[in-house]
């Protein structure tokens, strides 16, 4: 039926004449020089670009191979369903047609011949990659990656694209049709499927996690290449079925039938595939959705806690078998005999002892449930002992997260970076308490009580067998006994031990008694060189970094050994809403991504480049040695203590929550001590993010993105919803945590305020030193408190974390001056706020000073807030009196009804004012002061505030704008992203408003555009009209002063008795605050003031107008 | 070799009947199959080429039964289409070579020279590295004839062969066919051009309406006509009169006046002489006669 010889004929001339297409030629040429300069780009030394684009071997072969194959599948469509179409001009094809050939050497042979023709292509691409990877010196090059990537992504597309491409043409027998259909269906795929449904549709492997780590290889290989089976045999009877279809009559009618036959067993074969395929995936989920049911149904069960635990651990191949004797104690007020503890579900357990005698047990998924023959009694301590053996199914990890979240491979550059959270292959190993690799006492995330992880230390030892070359690497003072035999005995009890096993070097250095080490790959030195000079300072720098971050947190690092650890690329850890670290921070341990990964304080050679740069700027001279330890400074200030911002930025603000950190403060406070409390579960994490003192990166462009802040947001959503639905539903996980981390400042500012700031941090310090290596129950926490301060935090944690109703506050009269202070002068800042609404709120306020670069950088951490508590309805002038002069102050209303929740002002001229006092600190006001009744203010936001835009838009703009804005629920809209074709609101500091600060802006044009504000005139006479504006364009908040130069005109009509005025304000010049256009009589009832969209600036923003009876 | 068509009939799906209950027996040699456009030639020789299937009858090759030995009669054939101007990007000698190997026989050196002596049969040699495309429609047939024939096909079948070849090409086609038809081969020409047939052609047959009207020797045909053609000389108006009197085949003018050729049972005065009949004289008196389509 089929003839080797005939297919290869045929490929070699239908090649030949591919080849000479002139459409495959100019493809060809273009993505070639399309790939050199990219390569040249990227990855050479002469781009330069990005560390880690190039730092892992498997990048470059496998982003050349994304790129082509992104482009040679839309050729391949054109070429295939061009060479399978039977074009009746074609009438050389009849002649071939009469041939002893069989329709399958026909079409195997043009599949083949562009098969060949693709594969010459892809070939010239590989070499062109594997030049530039030996030109990028600083790139291990990888071989067998330029044949596994190919193979995994390009080769099954190409099969699976032709066969498609031909059956359809067959089909439908009309090659224009066809060439739609493929085109659509991959723009689909793209665009709509990408990496959903388990990446099955992805037959491009677009979005299919590719990248491999030098370290572990390829994660799930397995399932990579079933996925890539599955279209291989998919193509399979696709050109089975073409051949059915094929318009020729065949060489014997039995070949027909037996085509459509071979095509129902490779459909059929594919279908069994896609089944393999997609049970493990199933399974995991259902198994994910079973754990979370159970943790449910155990989690107010009362158990046993482990208080030791001696893990003997084999590690062969993709398996464990170990051995855990613990001692478990029973802390309940009660008796205990029903107990259980979890184990990763795919580890069998094979014995269970209790008091030295096996007890039979039942195995629940994750659940180990068994009964004691006697009960323990409060106290009592009793010996456990499992043994298991097994693999890991990673399924286990998070149950919390779900969705996109934790399905979705990282997607970084060019790369789909699959999120593994345990690793257990014959040569490499990590595995972390999320892995469940050895046995714990409590159920971990549910539904019933989301947050009743548990907090507990235990006595750990470890002993490991490994492979002979293997490195393991754990907690704990190690004896290495023999090759491959480790033994880890932790000096202290921790809340959890993890393990790693690889091909690891090492790096050491003790610096008062404390071992740093650092473990890599073998082949990833690739920071060595950079350090050459540092060898005899190493100690002292470490040394005082180490001093200089214990003193800035006020807390020590208790641990005899710190270690980074190289981990691979893949390795992943969400942020745990309940906990303040990811599992990159173990206990004396960080895992750093795989050589650097994408953190840039690691990418030594652009740092030195911008180091070198920045010495010549600015004139200074460093040697080499100074540079070093710079560079290394930098990287443990900016990554590790988060002492200092990192130099990477962060387009959505600070609450890139998810993003990973490797801040090692979880060392400091989680893995030394906590405050355990089920009633409530957030103030362990609440209480250890207040300790930290991290640089905290300010929350800028949103409102220019969105029209509100991320914290207004978060706000807003707290007005609708108690925290614990918050917490329960299934909200977004940045307005989740960032609700927690808002909460959390709140009780913890509230605390303060109460108790004083020293005296509350010193107690904490102090409970924290008293109990190091052990948890605090919240119930002793609070009696502590009590004891000490006289003082019960109970009503004020209920309160914090239950209330709904939030605060409003109307700032005013923020006025500056310089007072004579004795014999020197001091800058005094005054400004009214009121409490509106009906709960008690707090302010916060910082100043910020000129010394800083920017004007939009977050203020000094040194520079220190001041909380004030404005009770409801209360109203208060609040001073500050200043040695140095600020030039923007910040009122935070913390949790509020404010937009913005923070009231960012540039300050004034700071004129002398000699009749003022020096004077700082709060005092009351009397609520007599009501504004005169003489002033009515329309502002944006009152009924007697409208706009007009002349609808004159095209059908399909007004579709457009339809769907981006229209219908969505959003009631303010950031400048920099809505369309303002007409009326929008948005909100900022300097607009007029009483809590709420908004403004409507347009985009600016001839004029046709109108806001119109109407008083309610409820007294004929002479009035004085004022509009407010920001003043000096400081809408554009980070350049005030850029356009100070340029005229920019707002055309006001007042409307009035004697006719109507145009009034013209340069806006630029304008004050901020109230302009005076005049004064014009108004009768009673009428009056109004227009502004039109005429200006020389890209929008024109209508605020507030007021008139005051002369 | 010898061809057996019994009771064949082809029904287009559209309902046309292209060939009606056809039997025909054709032995080695040249076999000549002329008929007006439609009569059924091209459905007829794209069925025993196995392009196509009919819908009824009994077709065998030397005793194979074409319908169940598709795979044994294709290494038995050659064929060369009507249309044959259309050419992917390959180089005459390559396309050449594609069809040699496809017929499947030879050893790479024996097909080179193989193709190389077909290309100098067919004068193509010079220009064996020219793409086909862009040959001149002449070479173009002359490929398609080489094509047909480096199969060393036993049964050739070739559709309207001399369209687009001047005569010397003409007369050098004929030779090769003449040359071939002293093997073993069955040779089918189906043409418009009665001269064709008539100069090589031992058998013929001629279709109508895709059915058989005649079948035999081409002499059997010519001696039906025979004492029916006459030749005249005649002037504008006779020449006027007479083309409505009688099926006029030549027309040649002469001094003034016209000599022509016309069928007829009898001629009286004019000086009209009765000429031998050729096959096309045979072929128009056949069509007026026996199947009453008249020529004009």
């Amino acid at each position: 039926m089929i003839s080797l010889k005939n297919i290869a004929v045929i490929a070699r001339y239908e090649s030949k004449v591919l080849w000479r297409n002139w459409f495959f030629r100019i493809f060809a040429l273009a993505i070639i020089t399309i790939l050199v300069f990219f390569n040249i780009g990227v990855f050479s030394p002469v781009g330069n670009n990005r560390w880690f684009h190039r730092a892992i071997s498997s990048g470059i072969p496998y982003a050349n191979m994304v790129f082509l194959n992104l482009v040679q599948v839309a050729v391949l469509i054109f070429l295939a369903s061009g060479i399978i179409k039977n074009n009746k001009k074609l009438d050389t094809n009849e002649v071939f047609y009469v041939r002893p050939l069989s329709n399958a050497d026909l079409v195997l042979g043009k599949a083949l011949a562009l098969l060949i023709l693709f594969f010459r292509l892809n070939l010239v691409i590989l070499v062109i990659a594997l030049i530039v990877n030996v030109t990028a010196t600083d790139t291990n090059i990888n071989f067998q990656a330029y044949i596994y990537y190919p193979l995994l992504i390009s080769f099954p597309n190409i099969i699976f694209t032709t066969s498609l491409s031909f059956l359809l043409v067959s089909v439908l027998r009309n090659q224009a049709i066809g060439i739609i259909f493929l085109l659509g269906l991959v723009g689909v795929i793209l665009i709509y499927f990408q990496g959903n449904y388990y990446f099955l549709p992805d037959y491009i492997a677009f979005k299919l996690p590719l990248y491999a780590s030098d370290i572990a290889g390829f994660s799930n290989l397995n399932q990579l290449v079933l996925h890539r089976t599955i279209y291989l045999c998919l193509a399979g009877a696709f050109f089975l079925a073409t051949i059915s279809f094929f318009p020729r009559l065949p060489q014997r009618k039995v070949n027909r039938l037996a085509s459509a036959i071979l095509t129902i067993l490779f459909l059929l074969g594919t279908t069994g595939l896609v089944w393999v395929y997609l049970e493990k995936e199933i399974n995991d989920k259902a198994l994910r959705k079973t754990m979370i049911a159970l943790n449910g149904e155990m989690a107010e069960t009362p158990n046993i806690d482990i208080t030791s635990c001696y893990l003997d651990l084999n590690h062969s191949e993709n398996t464990i078998s170990c051995g855990a004797r613990m001692i478990v104690q029973n802390n309940q007020v009660h008796q205990l005999k029903k107990l259980f503890v979890t184990l990763n579900p795919e580890l069998s357990v094979n014995k269970l002892i209790f008091e030295g005698s096996a007890l039979n047990f039942t195995r629940k998924s994750h659940l180990i449930l068994f009964e004691t023959p006697v009960p323990i009694l409060p106290g009592e301590k009793k010996s456990l002992e499992i043994q298991y053996e097994g693999g890991i199914n990673e399924a286990v990890c998070y149950l919390d997260i779900h969705g996109d979240r934790y399905e979705k491979p990282r997607a970084t550059f060019m790369y789909n970076i699959d999120k593994r959270f345990v690793f257990l292959e014959p040569d490499y190993v990590l595995l972390t308490k999320d892995a469940l690799w050895y046995p714990q006492a409590w159920v971990g995330y549910n539904k019933t009580s989301p947050g009743t992880g548990n907090h507990n230390f235990i006595d750990f030892r470890l002993k490991v067998n490994t492979r002979e070359n293997l490195t393991a690497i754990s907690q704990g003072k190690l004896m290495n006994e023999a090759p491959g035999v480790y033994a880890f005995s932790p000096e202290v009890p921790l809340p959890q031990i993890s393990l790693i096993i690889g091909d690891y070097g090492q790096k050491s250095i003790t610096v008062d008694s404390t071992d740093f080490n650092l473990f890599f790959h073998e082949k990833n030195d690739y920071f060595s060189e950079y350090f050459d000079q540092l060898q005899d300072t190493l100690a002292t720098l470490v040394r005082d970094l180490r001093n200089g971050y214990e003193q800035d947190q006020n807390m020590k690092y208790n641990f005899s050994r710190f270690q980074l650890v190289e981990a691979p690329v893949q390795f992943y850890a969400f942020t745990n809403l309940y906990e303040n670290h990811q599992a990159y921070i173990q206990p004396e341990t960080v895992l750093l991504p795989e050589k650097g990964g994408e953190i840039w304080e690691l990418d030594f050679k652009s740092q030195f480049k911008a180091m070198n740069h920045q010495t010549r700027i600015n004139n200074h001279v460093m040697d080499g040695k100074d540079k070093q330890a710079n560079i290394f400074k930098n990287f443990v200030k900016s990554v590790l203590t988060k002492q200092q911002n990192s130099w990477q930025f962060s387009w959505r603000g600070g609450n890139n929550l998810e993003g990973a950190n490797y801040a090692v403060f979880p060392n400091l406070y989680w893995y030394q001590t906590g405050i355990n409390s089920k009633k409530w579960p957030l103030l362990n994490k609440n209480l250890a993010d207040y300790l930290n003192q991290e640089a905290q990166v300010d929350d800028n462009m949103s409102r220019n993105w969105r029209g509100i802040s991320f914290t207004e947001d978060c706000n807003s959503l707290m007005r609708e919803k108690n925290l614990e639905d918050i917490l329960s539903q299934e909200e977004s996980f940045d307005k989740v945590s960032g609700i927690i981390k808002l909460k959390g400042d709140y009780l913890l500012k509230h605390l303060e305020l109460q108790i004083g700031k020293e005296a509350f941090k010193s107690f904490l310090y102090q409970m924290i030193a008293e109990h190091a290596h052990q948890t605090l129950s919240y119930d002793d926490f609070r009696t502590a408190v009590l004891r000490r301060f006289q003082f019960d935090i109970e009503p004020i944690i209920d309160q914090v974390y239950s209330q709904v109703e939030q605060p409003a506050f109307i700032i005013s009269d923020i006025s500056d001056y310089q007072v004579r202070d004795g014999d020197r002068n001091r800058f005094q800042v005054v400004f009214r706020v009121e409490n509106v609404e009906d709960v008690d709120g707090m302010i916060k306020v910082q100043f910020h000073y000129n010394r800083q670069s920017a004007a939009f950088a977050p203020p000094d951490i040194n520079d220190e807030a001041s909380v004030s508590f404005i009770p409801k309805g209360q109203k208060k002038a609040i001073r500050f009196l200043l040695d140095e002069r600020p030039d923007r102050i910040m009122i935070n209303t913390l949790i509020s009804r404010n937009i913005p929740s923070v009231i960012n002002l540039p300050l004034g001229q700071f004129e002398m004012n000699q009749k003022q006092q020096p004077l700082s600190g709060e005092i009351i006001l009397l609520n007599n002061e009501e504004a005169a009744i003489t002033e009515i203010i329309v502002d944006n936001e009152d009924p007697g505030f409208t706009t007009f835009t002349p609808i004159r838009e095209p059908y399909l703009r007004k579709m457009i704008l339809k769907r981006n804005n229209e219908n969505s629920p959003q009631k303010y809209h950031g400048e920099w992203r809505s369309s303002a074709s007409h009326w929008r609101l948005t909100t900022g500091a300097a607009y007029y408003g009483k809590y709420v600060r908004s403004a409507h802006f347009t985009r600016s044009g001839k004029g046709e555009k109108i806001a119109t504000w109407q008083p309610e005139i409820k007294e004929s006479a002479y009035y004085d009209v004022y509009v407010h504006l920001t003043g000096g364009n400081s809408n554009n908040a980070f350049f005030p002063n850029r356009r100070k130069q340029q005229i920019v005109n707002y055309n006001y009509y007042v409307f009035h008795d004697d006719g109507e005025d145009e009034i013209t304000i340069d806006i630029n010049r304008a004050e901020r605050g109230w302009n005076f256009l005049g004064s014009f009589y108004f009768s009673q009832g009428t009056g109004k003031v227009i502004l039109d969209n005429k200006s020389e600036n890209r929008s024109v923003f209508a605020d507030a107008v007021k008139w005051v009876k002369q | 070799m010898r061809i057996e068509i019994e009771s064949l009939s082809k029904v287009y799906p559209n309902g046309h009947r292209a060939l009606s209950d056809v039997n025909l027996t054709i032995e080695s040699g040249m076999f000549g199959l002329l008929g007006p456009n439609g009569a059924g030639k091209s459905s007829l020789m794209r069925i025993l080429v196995t392009l196509q299937e009919y819908t009824s009858g009994k077709i065998t090759i030397d005793g194979l039964d074409i319908n169940k030995h598709r795979k044994k009669i294709r290494t038995l054939l050659g064929y060369l289409p009507q249309d044959f101007t259309y050419f992917s990007k390959l180089k005459t000698w390559e396309f050449l070579d594609y069809a040699a190997r496809l017929s499947g026989k030879k050893r790479t050196k024996d097909r080179m020279n193989a193709v190389s002596t077909m290309l100098e049969q067919v004068g193509l040699f010079q220009v064996r590295n020219r793409m086909a495309n862009k040959l001149s429609g002449g070479m173009k047939r002359r490929l398609g004839i080489a094509q047909a024939l480096i199969a060393e096909p036993k049964m050739l079948v070739i559709d309207e062969p001399t369209t687009g070849l001047d005569p010397e090409e003409r007369i050098r086609f004929r030779n090769i066919l003449s040359d071939l038809s002293q093997k073993d081969v069955v040779i089918i020409l189906s043409t418009h051009i009665v001269g064709d047939i008539s100069s090589t052609c031992h058998n013929m047959a001629l279709l109508h309406q895709g059915t058989v009207a005649f079948d035999g020797a081409p002499e059997a045909l010519i001696k039906n006509v025979k004492g029916h053609v006459w030749q005249l000389q005649v002037n504008d108006q006779e020449f006027s009169f007479l083309k409505e009197k009688y099926p006029v085949i030549s027309t040649i003018p002469s001094q003034g006046k016209w000599e022509i050729q016309v069928l007829a049972e009898n001629v009286e005065g004019y000086h009209a002489i009765n000429i031998e009949p050729n096959l096309e004289h045979a072929y128009v008196y056949f069509m007026e006669n026996n199947l009453n389509v008249p020529l004009m």
